[in-house]
């Protein structure tokens, strides 16, 4: 186990809240390219006068008694271990790459250069043993419920789109021309994900017909494409895009074993998987993808990955059948 | 819990031939004892992120002169620090007040001193070898604040170096302990090869950060203005970088979960945008199955919280049972983005 190795010399007080801070009204949450302002209360850049805001606060506490008067904050007192962790979670919101090096990873999800230097005859194997081309959709979505087909032709189409990146990665043309011509026949697949995903699955489709590999035709696929799901499935429908990350970010796992794999990589895989999770309480399948994106994690995460291994388990993932059809 | 720390920051080089920088004004001191005068024992004061409050919290890294002016220590040393101060193994005590660079990605920061420290300056292998495996076998001296009570020295040799990505590591077998962060990683030759940040107890390793990657992380602070510590570290008016932002309605007794995949180390925030009255909040850090740190939201804030190293965290929203009504709003989630702070 790591451990950093500051020094804690001693923790004193707790004291309150410079931190706390009113948010302003409006447009308070930019994107993360985007300064956002907050107001806070002068009162907080001062500790004593920040120590009361811990303090619990009345919120409209009328304090004639009625019967039905609703409970407020000020009976609400500090939670218990289990008032946190025993609610019943009903959404899910995977929050992939945080930190101050987050850019770089992401962008370096498009490290084109160090797969020309590896031995690509496993990835070339797993690629043709697993390309699952999706067929037409049918109805069905909502949060939160049994996976249908329609779930699992989003999940097969985001792992052929990262299997076409793995395609271009690997300088494979011919190959990467023709998947790139069946995922642009099934291109209505996406109809329900956004726009921003939607365009960095069609950037990538059109530069591979095209034979191009340029920024503009899909070099930064997988982190625009794992950012669109992420963000798409804030806005909803969060089912699909659920599901299309979870796709995305297994096929892309094929092209990271092949170069001796990567952590920030396979980090993002916990989000995605527990997400499945908890959504599994209501249904059945998504627990069983959970698991393959956990071994596939764990094997991203060994000495010597292999891309054999990581391509069965993307195998096992599109044999997983809807829980209804 | 450094697992993937390791990995992703490995990457460990050695410098073959190049770099250097020369030092010297060392004085009467010998080439063997040089370190005496290059190695400061810091001792910080600023506070630690605990949700919605902070608390004010002492600790003790360790750095190195790079110039009369210039230190170098860890990002996880000078974050949140709003004093910091250092002093040599000769008694002499050093005052910083102002940060040149952070780069918490490669856990360096840059530090810049009123008082000069006539003259020492440290060699330092700036430019990457050809091969950096080839620094493997080298014998190496580590420096650190062990423990915070005063400079250590500690003998090995570099067993490896790692890279992933643009992450570089060199891994070495001095048995360097709890602050020693931010220290000196020298070669038998007095030269700067490392800055020491992390440990894996299970493996017996020690992690630095390559020079040349420091040099990186120099050359740009010495082209920034810098900010004085207290204008970088001030706990009020946070910059954030939001990675997303979504709508929740919760029911008495429902929660939301957002696991973050943390980068490196950062201080992850969530920001609760309420839109209904009177509907506190609780919120809670889960890493695993445990509960890092719980409390309660009845106003619009955010919370925040730092992180011992990469790995997933989950924040949690629940509505509480006791509760009568819906709770809805926006919440915001990322980091809190310390840089944005230096010009």
């Amino acid at each position: 186990m790591n451990s950093i190795l500051n020094h804690k010399i001693g923790h004193t007080v707790v004291a309150a809240l410079a931190v706390v801070a009113m948010m302003t009204a409006g447009p308070a949450f930019a994107g993360s390219k985007k300064k956002t302002k907050v107001r806070r209360p002068a009162a907080t850049k001062k500790v004593d006068k920040a120590a009361t805001a811990d303090k619990k606060t009345p919120v409209a506490a009328p304090p004639a008694p009625a019967i039905a008067v609703p409970v407020v904050a000020e009976a609400i007192s500090a939670p218990t271990d289990s008032d946190i962790l025993e609610a019943e979670t009903v959404a899910v919101q995977p929050v992939l790459g945080v930190g101050a090096g987050a850019n770089v990873a992401w962008y370096n999800l498009a490290n084109y250069a160090a797969v020309a230097k590896v031995d690509q005859s496993e990835a070339k194997a797993a690629l043709a043993a697993g390309i699952v081309m999706p067929k037409a959709a049918e109805k069905g979505f909502g949060f939160a419920g049994a996976s249908d087909a329609k779930d699992m032709r989003v999940l097969h189409y985001g792992i052929s789109l990262s299997y076409l990146f793995v395609r271009m990665s690997l300088r494979d043309v011919a190959k990467s021309k023709d998947a790139a011509e069946l995922l642009k026949k099934s291109a209505s697949l996406l109809a329900d994900l956004s726009p921003e995903a939607r365009g960095a699955a069609m950037d990538l489709v059109l530069g591979a017909s095209q034979g191009k590999r340029t920024a503009a035709s899909g070099k930064f696929f997988l982190a625009e494409a794992l950012k669109a799901g992420m963000r798409g499935v804030a806005a909803g429908p969060q089912r699909a895009h659920g599901y299309y990350m979870a796709g995305i970010w297994a096929g892309g796992a094929l092209l990271y074993a092949s170069i001796g794999g990567n952590e920030t990589y396979a980090d993002m895989a916990e989000p995605i998987a527990i997400m499945l999770d908890k959504d599994a309480s209501f249904g059945g399948s998504d627990r069983e993808i959970a698991k393959h994106l956990r071994v596939i994690a764990k094997e991203l995460k060994a000495k010597k990955p292999s891309a054999r291994a990581v391509g069965l388990e993307i195998l096992a993932i599109q044999k997983i059948g809807a829980d209804t059809k | 819990m450094f697992a993937a720390w390791v990995v992703r920051y490995a990457g460990l080089t050695r410098n073959l031939g190049l770099a250097l920088i020369v030092t010297l004004g060392l004085g009467a001191c010998s080439p063997a004892n040089q370190w005496r005068d290059q190695t400061l024992a810091l001792k910080a004061k600023g506070y630690a992120f605990k949700g919605t409050s902070v608390a004010p919290v002492g600790w003790a890294g360790s750095g190195v002169w790079i110039d009369e002016h210039t230190m170098v220590t860890n990002a996880h040393v000078a974050t949140r620090a709003l004093s910091l101060q250092g002093v040599d193994d000769r008694g002499r005590t050093f005052t910083f007040t102002k940060i040149m660079a952070l780069d918490s990605s490669n856990d360096i920061a840059v530090l810049h001193a009123a008082r000069g420290n006539d003259g020492v300056a440290t060699e330092v292998l700036e430019e990457r070898p050809d091969d950096p495996k080839e620094l493997r076998g080298t014998k190496v001296l580590a420096i650190g604040n062990t423990g915070g009570q005063g400079l250590s020295v500690y003998n090995g040799q570099v067993t490896n170096y790692l890279k992933r990505g643009n992450y570089e590591n060199i891994v070495h077998s001095a048995d360097i302990s709890s602050g020693s962060s931010g220290g000196p990683l020298f070669d038998d030759g007095g030269r700067l090869i490392g800055i020491n940040k992390s440990i894996n107890l299970r493996l017996r390793q020690s992690f630095a950060t390559p020079a040349w990657v420091v040099n990186r992380v120099l050359k740009k602070g010495k082209r920034n203005g810098g900010a004085t510590l207290k204008e970088a570290f001030q706990p009020s008016k946070l910059p954030m970088a939001f990675a997303v932002k979504r709508k929740f309605c919760l029911n008495p007794g429902q929660k939301i979960v957002a696991p973050i995949a943390v980068v490196g180390t950062a201080d992850i925030i969530a920001a609760v945008q309420f839109q209904t009255e009177g509907t506190p909040l609780f919120f809670g850090l889960v890493r695993g199955s445990s509960l890092m740190s719980k409390g309660l939201l009845t106003k619009n804030l955010f919370a925040a919280w730092g992180t011992p190293g990469p790995g997933v965290y989950a924040v949690v929203l629940v509505n509480p049972k006791k509760m009568t009504k819906q709770a809805c709003g926006i919440v915001a989630l990322g980091r809190v983005a310390w840089e944005q702070r230096l010009k």
